[in-house]
């Protein structure tokens, strides 16, 4: 009786194996396994302005601005277009276009050379004629522009340090920002609005001074530290798997303008992290937003504003961490320790900046590749002196022209400059796209792994069961004694 | 005491970090030359060699399947103790 119950359990385990053992040739009719797969680039969700005709960013952008790999211009520019300038509009009705844009011209010129102060009453007068003039609106925003740019960097260190008067003055500069974004809120890559928010944010130091060792200038966390794996896309799979692509040329650039904020609402946004002081009036800032929209603006001040300065290096930091960009981050928090005594009004400040670059370095160096590690500071230094001895033979260059009595307007006034020189902006490079293999790419893979599982399975169940079966048989059935004769 | 706060005002003087919205004569030109400088071309489709792990992968699954078949078909056919 149980010789005939382990017969038929193997009859059972002979067919489980013989079904095993027709799936085995199953598999070994198929194998043509793909070795590699095209990997195809898709465009970045942040390819997509968030303006039709806008700027979108890249990340060599960011790059280039930490390493002032852009051109600048010298002070003997401004100090040679002012005087033309003024000679030019004692002959100009005061109340024309060009008397305008040469008032813009004067102000900023007066803002570049470091006298902001001198600045605002040119551009107040000029606020004063146009309104005579009954100009409204788009055509005022040049001047609300400059004029609240002016305002702000006259007053803003005397703010900091408690100056009440320069405070007000600093918040009338403020308004005059807020104003040129409602006349055009598309200007310049959102230059103003981020403008108008860090100088919110600066202004609320002085009321808040934690603020300054709390969080950046967009409000990102300076204490946060579990925020290294993020990407600069918010919901990898659904990037990957939507229906977006359609909507682009091969060049990256939107096609479909209807899906604008659909595809926008995949970037990862940045700032306005837990504790932010949003009840803080004068913070306009209250919720997060795509990463590339603070970091556009802050390219953009670095490039046509003051340069480089702490406050935007670290927020670059602290946006690139968050996508991802560790490299990029690394040599931002580089940046911003070589900056740090302009951090703050107190030498604690500079202190604390300094440790937590320190510290976010230590924390990428930990998951980068150990042989690249010791070279990071090298190359930075390298590339710094690179972007800086370019601004250097710029500036040497225009004000030999200048000196020859070469005309400022003129639109070929650095080709010779250019010639035989390689562009300094960084190439743009793989690394801007979002690499992916197609699901239809893998699905053969996907198919075998499914297969060969379940021949393992199969061999794990069956040897199991077979085993089980004879380890039963030899414990059970009694052996045969040997015979004594 | 005076001389170090006079150092720290003048270190932060000389930062000004809500400069930006500067609009004159350069600025048409500057932007231009921004713009072109960054144009995007999208990099060719590159083969990447497998490095998923799936063919590894798979190749265990399957060899140690494999093996516990066979070794499974030894245990069954080995002659059984004679009853």
């Amino acid at each position: 009786m149980r010789i005939g119950c382990f017969r038929g359990g193997y009859l059972v385990a002979a067919l489980f194996f013989g079904l095993c053992a027709g799936f085995a040739g199953y598999l070994t009719t198929h194998l043509d396994l793909p070795r590699e797969y095209q990997t195809a680039s898709s465009p970045m969700p942040h390819f997509v302005p968030k303006y039709d005709g806008g700027v979108s960013l890249r990340y060599a952008m960011v790059h280039d601005v930490i390493h002032e790999r852009f051109p600048v211009r010298g002070p003997g520019y401004y100090r040679e277009r002012d005087r033309q300038a003024r000679e030019r509009l004692k002959t100009l009705p005061p109340d024309s276009q060009e008397a305008f844009d040469l008032a813009d011209d004067l102000g900023v010129g007066l803002d570049k050379l470091g006298r902001p102060a001198d600045g605002v009453p040119i551009l107040r007068e000029k606020f004063e004629r146009q309104q005579k003039k009954g100009l409204t609106g788009r055509d005022l925003y040049t001047t609300y522009a400059n004029l609240g740019t002016v305002l702000i960097h006259a007053n803003l260190k005397a703010a900091l340090t408690g100056d009440k008067a320069a405070k007000e003055q600093a918040k009338e500069g403020l308004k005059f920002i807020r104003k040129s974004i409602e006349v055009n809120p598309e200007a310049h890559f959102g230059r103003e609005e981020w403008q108008a928010h860090i100088a919110e944010y600066l202004l609320a130091c002085t009321d808040t001074f934690d603020l300054l060792t709390k969080f950046d200038c967009v409000g990102d966390r300076l204490d946060d530290d579990a925020r290294w794996s993020r990407s600069a896309v918010r919901m990898d799979f659904q990037w990957e798997h939507n229906t977006f692509k359609q909507d682009f040329s091969p060049d990256g650039t939107l096609k479909n303008r209807e899906h604008r904020s659909d595809i926008r609402d995949n970037i990862r946004t940045v700032g306005v992290e837990t504790g932010w002081p949003k009840s803080l009036t004068l913070l306009t800032l209250q919720k997060p937003v795509p990463f590339d929209e603070p970091t556009l603006g802050i390219i953009g001040m670095w490039r046509q504003g003051g340069g480089a300065n702490p406050y935007f290096a670290v927020t670059l930091g602290e946006i690139m961490l968050r996508v991802g960009q560790r490299y990029i981050a690394w040599t931002a928090y580089e940046r911003a320790s070589s900056l740090a005594d302009k951090y703050g009004w107190k030498p604690e400040h500079a202190t604390f900046l300094l440790q937590h670059c320190r510290g976010r370095q230590r924390e990428i160096e930990q998951q980068l590749p150990a042989n690249e590690v010791p070279k990071l500071r090298a190359q930075f230094e390298a590339e710094l002196a690179h972007g800086q001895q370019f601004q250097h033979d710029y500036q040497e260059f225009e004000a030999k022209k200048i000196a020859a009595g070469a005309d400022l307007h003129d639109e070929h006034f650095f080709d010779d400059f250019y010639k035989n020189r390689e562009p300094i902006a960084t190439p743009i490079g793989e690394s801007e796209w979002y690499a992916r293999v197609d699901r239809e790419a893998i699905a053969p893979l996907q198919d075998w792994t499914k297969k060969s599982t379940a021949l393992l399975w199969g061999g794990i169940v069956g040897f199991t069961l077979i085993l089980l079966g004879r380890i039963a048989e030899w414990s059970f059935i009694p052996r045969a004694q040997p015979t004594k004769n | 005491m005076r001389r170090l706060l006079l150092t720290a005002i003048l270190s932060f003087a000389a930062a000004t970090p809500a400069s930006a919205c500067l609009n004159d004569a350069t600025l048409k030109g500057s932007e231009r030359e921004f713009r072109s400088q960054y144009q995007t071309t999208p990099p060719a489709p590159t083969a990447t060699p497998d490095t998923s792990g799936y063919s590894r992968e798979i190749l265990f699954r399957g060899l140690g399947g494999t093996v516990l078949i066979v070794g499974a078909m030894v245990l069954l056919w080995r002659r059984s103790p004679s009853v």
